[in-house]
C-alpha cells in the first residue's frame, strides 16, 4: 500500500462508519419526530455510505475478502436502525403485558 | 441514605479528584511535544505520562465502584454486606494511590532489581504501579467482589443485572493478576498484557458500564427492569461476541502467528455494529422517555456516552483497525487519537452521568439543571473532540512520513516529528486540552453546587420560561 | 415471542461468551508455542551470536527477519543459558527504567521516542552514534549511548540520563539484538528502506 493509498483507504473506512452513524441518527430522529424530510435525509446518508463502499471497492488496495466484509457490513448497517427501533418499540410497549 | 451510598459519594469525589490530576498530567505531557528538552532529567516525559495513564485507569475504576456502591442497596433491598470493610479499603486505596504517585514523582526509577519492581516502578504500561500496590488493588477488588456477592447472598436474590455483574467481576479480577509477572520474552509479556488491557477495556469494563447504565436508566427514565435486562443481555452478547476475539487486533505485530491478522481484523471490523444499535437506542430513549426525566445533566451525559462511544471507539477505531492500515498506524499518535476519544466516549461520559444521578438524590432536589453543567459539557466534549481531531492529523502525518515513506528508523521518526502537519497537530492538541481542562474546572464547580439553592432556582426559572 | 424473553437473550449472551472464549483459548495455546523462544516466530536467545537482517519475503508478502551466520555480540559467544540470563537482565532494565513510557516495543508503549523493535538494525548506530561516542562496535555504541544519552544533545528530542550502568547497557543491547530477530508479521514495514546512506 502506498502512503497515499493509506490515507485514502483509512479516510474512506472512517467515512463508511460515520455515514452509517448519520443514517441511524437521522432515521431515529425522523421516526421520533415524524418528519419525512429527516427520513429522506437518512436514506441519502445511507446512499452516500453505499457510494463510499463502491469507492472502497474501486479505489483501495484491500484484497477481495476485505472488500466483501465491507459490503456485507454495509448491508448489516442498513438493517440495524429499523430492526433496533422496531424491537425497542415492541419491548417497551409490551411492558404492560409482562 | 445507606452507608454504601455514602461510600459511593466518597468514591465519586476521589474519582473526580483523580480526573483532575489526570488532566493536569495530560496537559503537562503535551507540553513536552512542543518544547524540546522540557524538564529533561528533572521530570521526564515518562513520569508525566505514567501519572496521566494510571490516574485514567484509577479514576474510572473508582467511578465504577462508586456507581455500584450507589445502586446496589436499592437494587437488592438491603445494606451492602461487609460495608465496614469496604469503607476501610476505600481509604487504603486512596492512600496507596498517593504513595505510588509520590514515589513516581520523587524517586522515579531504581536499579534493574526486583526491589524496583516491588517498590518503585514496574514499567509496564498502565500497570506501572509497584507490586506492593498491585497487591493492594487485588485486595480492594476482592473486597468489592465480596461486597457484591455477599449482599446478593444475604438478600437471597440475584437480579439479572446483579447476575451479569457478578459473572463479570470474576474475569475482571482474574485478569488483573497479569499486573505482576515480569517475563523476559517481550512477545509473551505483551501477549498476556493484552489479555489484561483489552479484556478489561473492550470486554469486562464494557459489561460493567453496561450494568451500571442499566441501573442508571431504570432510575433516570423509569424504564422497566424487564426491558433493561433484555437490553443488557443483548449488549453483552454483541459486545463480547465481537470483543473477545477482537483481542486479536492487538496480536498483529507482537510476534504471534499471522492468522491473528485475519481473525483480529475481522472481529474488530464488526465491533462498531453494536455501537450503532446503542445510538439508535439512545435516541429512542431520548424521545419516547424524555418527558419523564428532570435530571438533564445525567441524561445528556448518557447521550454523550452513546455517541462518544460510537464515534471514538467505532468510527475512529474502524479507521485504523484493518491490518493493512494498522501496519502503518500502529504505535503512532493515531493510536493516541483513538485511545483518548474511545476512553472518553465509552467510560468517562458514563461515570459522569451516574455522578449526576447520585447528586440529584443527595441534594434532595426535584431535578437538576442549570447553566454550569452545559458549559462543562460543551467544554469537555469540544475539548476532547478537538484533541482527537488534532491527534488524528498528527497521527496520519506520522504514519505517512515515519512509517510509509521513512521506514520507521530514528531518522524517519524525527522527520515525522518535525513535519509541519505533526507539529501543528501537537499545538492544536494542547489548545483543545486547555479547553478540556477549563471544562473540568466548571465541572467541579457544578458538582459542588448543583441541586443546592442555585440549581433549584434555575430549574424553576427554566420551567417558567418554557411555559410549562 | 421468545425474543421478548430475557432468558432467551441471557442464553445467547452465555453461548456467545463460551464459544468465543473457547476459540480464544485454543488460539492462545497455539500462539504460546509460536511465541516461545525457539518457536515459529520468536528465536532462541542465543540468536544474539548471529547476524540479523530484515528482508522482504515474497512468499509471505511481508518483511521478515533473516538469521545469518555468526556475528558475535561483545566478542563473546553466549550459550543459550547465558544469553537468556543477559536478555533477562535487559528486560529488568527496560522495566525498572519504564522505557515503555517513552518508547514502543512492537509498537506498544508511548510515542514520545522511537519504536525499538528493529532498533538494532537502525543505521544511526553505525553512521552516527558509533563515531560520536567512539564506540568500538555497534553494541558498544549502544551501551555508551545508554550510559550518557544526553551527552550529545543534537536535534530536538532528548533521552534522559537514567543512571544505566555498563552492565545494564550491555544487557539492553543484547535485548535489542534478540528482539530485532522476532518475526512480527512485517512490522515495522520497510525498516531502514527510507534511510540515506
Amino acid at each position: 500500500m502506498s502512503p497515499q493509498e493509506l490515507i485514502r483507504t483509512s479516510l474512506l473506512l472512517g467515512a463508511f462508519v460515520l455515514l452509517a452513524g448519520f443514517y441511524a441518527l437521522l432515521y431515529s430522529v425522523g421516526l421520533l419526530l415524524e418528519r419525512p424530510a429527516l427520513m429522506l435525509a437518512s436514506q441519502a446518508s445511507f446512499a452516500l455510505q453505499c457510494l463510499v463502499t463502491l469507492a472502497i471497492i474501486a479505489l483501495t488496495p484491500l484484497t477481495p475478502w476485505w472488500k466483501l466484509l465491507i459490503v456485507v457490513s454495509c448491508a448489516i448497517y442498513f438493517r440495524i436502525p429499523p430492526v433496533t427501533w422496531r424491537y425497542l418499540h415492541q419491548i417497551h410497549h409490551g411492558e404492560g403485558e409482562s | 441514605m445507606y452507608r454504601s451510598q455514602q461510600l459511593a459519594l466518597k468514591y465519586f469525589a476521589a474519582a473526580i479528584a483523580l480526573f483532575g490530576i489526570m488532566t493536569a498530567a495530560g496537559i503537562l505531557s503535551s507540553v513536552y511535544y512542543v518544547r524540546p528538552g522540557f524538564l529533561l532529567n528533572t521530570f521526564n516525559f515518562s513520569t508525566a505520562k505514567i501519572l496521566h495513564i494510571d490516574t485514567l485507569v484509577i479514576w474510572l475504576l473508582m467511578g465504577f465502584f462508586g456507581a455500584v456502591y450507589w445502586f446496589l442497596p436499592s437494587e437488592l433491598g438491603r445494606e451492602v454486606e461487609g460495608i465496614g470493610l469496604a469503607e476501610l479499603f476505600f481509604y487504603i486505596f486512596c492512600a496507596a494511590v498517593a504513595v505510588v504517585a509520590v514515589v513516581f514523582i520523587f524517586v522515579q526509577y531504581g536499579g534493574s532489581t526486583e526491589f524496583s519492581l516491588w517498590f518503585i516502578n514496574q514499567g509496564r504500561k498502565y500497570v506501572e504501579a509497584p507490586r506492593w500496590a498491585a497487591i493492594g488493588v487485588v485486595a480492594v477488588v476482592a473486597v468489592f467482589m465480596y461486597n457484591v456477592v455477599g449482599t446478593a447472598l444475604k438478600a437471597g436474590k440475584i437480579t439479572g443485572i446483579v447476575g451479569v455483574l457478578i459473572a463479570d467481576l470474576v474475569p475482571l479480577f482474574a485478569l488483573y493478576l497479569d499486573a505482576f509477572p515480569a517475563l523476559t520474552n517481550m512477545s509473551q509479556d505483551l501477549f498476556w498484557w493484552w489479555w489484561l488491557v483489552h479484556l478489561w477495556v473492550e470486554a469486562t469494563w464494557e459489561v460493567l458500564i453496561a450494568c451500571i447504565m442499566a441501573l442508571a436508566l431504570m432510575q433516570l427514565l423509569g424504564t422497566s427492569r424487564w426491558v433493561v435486562e433484555i437490553w443488557l443481555y443483548v449488549e453483552v452478547a454483541l459486545v463480547l461476541g465481537t470483543g473477545v476475539l477482537g483481542l486479536g487486533h492487538h496480536y498483529f505485530w507482537i510476534g504471534t502467528p499471522s492468522y491473528w491478522l485475519g481473525i483480529g481484523g475481522f472481529f474488530s471490523a464488526l465491533e462498531p455494529l453494536p455501537l450503532l444499535g446503542m445510538v439508535v437506542h439512545a435516541i429512542y430513549d431520548a424521545g419516547t422517555q424524555h418527558l419523564k426525566t428532570t435530571n438533564r445533566p445525567a441524561f445528556y451525559w448518557v447521550l454523550a456516552e452513546a455517541f462518544g462511544n460510537f464515534i471514538g471507539a467505532g468510527v475512529w477505531g474502524f479507521m485504523m483497525t484493518l491490518p493493512q492500515i494498522n501496519l502503518f498506524a500502529h504505535g503512532t499518535q493515531w493510536t493516541v487519537s483513538h485511545g483518548h476519544f474511545a476512553f472518553w466516549g465509552a467510560y468517562g461520559c458514563g461515570v459522569l452521568s451516574v455522578i449526576y444521578l447520585a447528586l440529584e438524590k443527595t441534594r434532595g432536589s426535584r431535578g437538576l439543571d442549570g447553566n454550569a453543567w452545559r458549559w462543562s459539557f460543551a467544554l469537555l466534549n469540544v475539548g476532547m473532540a478537538g484533541m482527537a481531531g488534532a491527534l488524528l492529523v498528527s497521527g496520519m502525518a506520522q504514519a505517512f512520513y515515519e512509517r510509509a515513506i521513512g521506514g520507521s528508523t530514528l531518522q524517519a521518526f524525527l522527520a515525522a516529528q518535525r513535519n509541519v502537519w505533526f507539529v501543528e497537530g501537537m499545538y492544536a492538541r494542547l489548545l483543545f486540552g486547555l479547553l478540556f481542562a477549563a471544562g473540568y474546572f466548571v465541572l467541579v464547580y457544578d458538582l459542588l453546587t448543583i441541586g443546592r439553592s442555585r440549581g433549584e432556582v434555575e430549574v424553576e426559572t427554566r420551567a417558567a420560561a418554557a411555559g410549562s | 415471542m421468545y425474543t421478548r424473553d430475557p432468558a432467551f437473550w441471557r442464553a445467547g449472551a452465555i453461548s456467545v461468551c463460551i464459544v468465543t472464549g473457547a476459540v480464544l483459548i485454543i488460539l492462545t495455546i497455539d500462539s504460546l508455542g509460536a511465541i516461545s523462544p525457539g518457536g515459529s516466530h520468536v528465536p532462541l536467545y542465543s540468536v544474539i551470536n548471529r547476524r540479523i537482517s530484515y528482508e522482504y519475503d515474497w512468499t509471505r508478502r511481508m518483511y521478515a527477519p533473516v538469521i545469518g551466520g555468526e556475528e558475535l555480540l561483545f566478542n563473546r559467544k553466549y550459550t543459550e543459558a547465558e544469553a537468556a540470563e543477559l536478555i533477562g537482565k535487559g528486560k529488568m532494565v527496560i522495566q525498572s527504567r519504564a522505557c515503555m513510557d517513552c518508547h514502543t516495543f512492537f509498537g506498544n508503549g508511548a510515542y514520545y521516542a522511537p519504536d525499538l523493535t528493529k532498533s538494532w538494525l537502525d543505521p544511526v548506530w553505525d553512521l552516527t552514534w558509533k563515531p560520536m561516542y567512539q564506540g568500538s562496535s555497534r553494541e558498544d555504541a549502544i551501551v555508551k549511548f545508554l550510559m550518557r544519552p544526553d551527552e550529545f544533545p543534537v536535534g530536538f528530542r532528548f533521552m534522559p540520563d537514567l543512571g544505566i550502568t555498563r552492565e545494564e547497557g550491555e544487557a539492553v543491547a543484547a535485548y535489542l539484538k534478540w528482539m530485532s530477530a522476532v518475526d512480527a508479521n512485517g512490522f515495522p514495514t520497510r525498516f531502514g528502506a527510507g534511510a540515506t546512506r
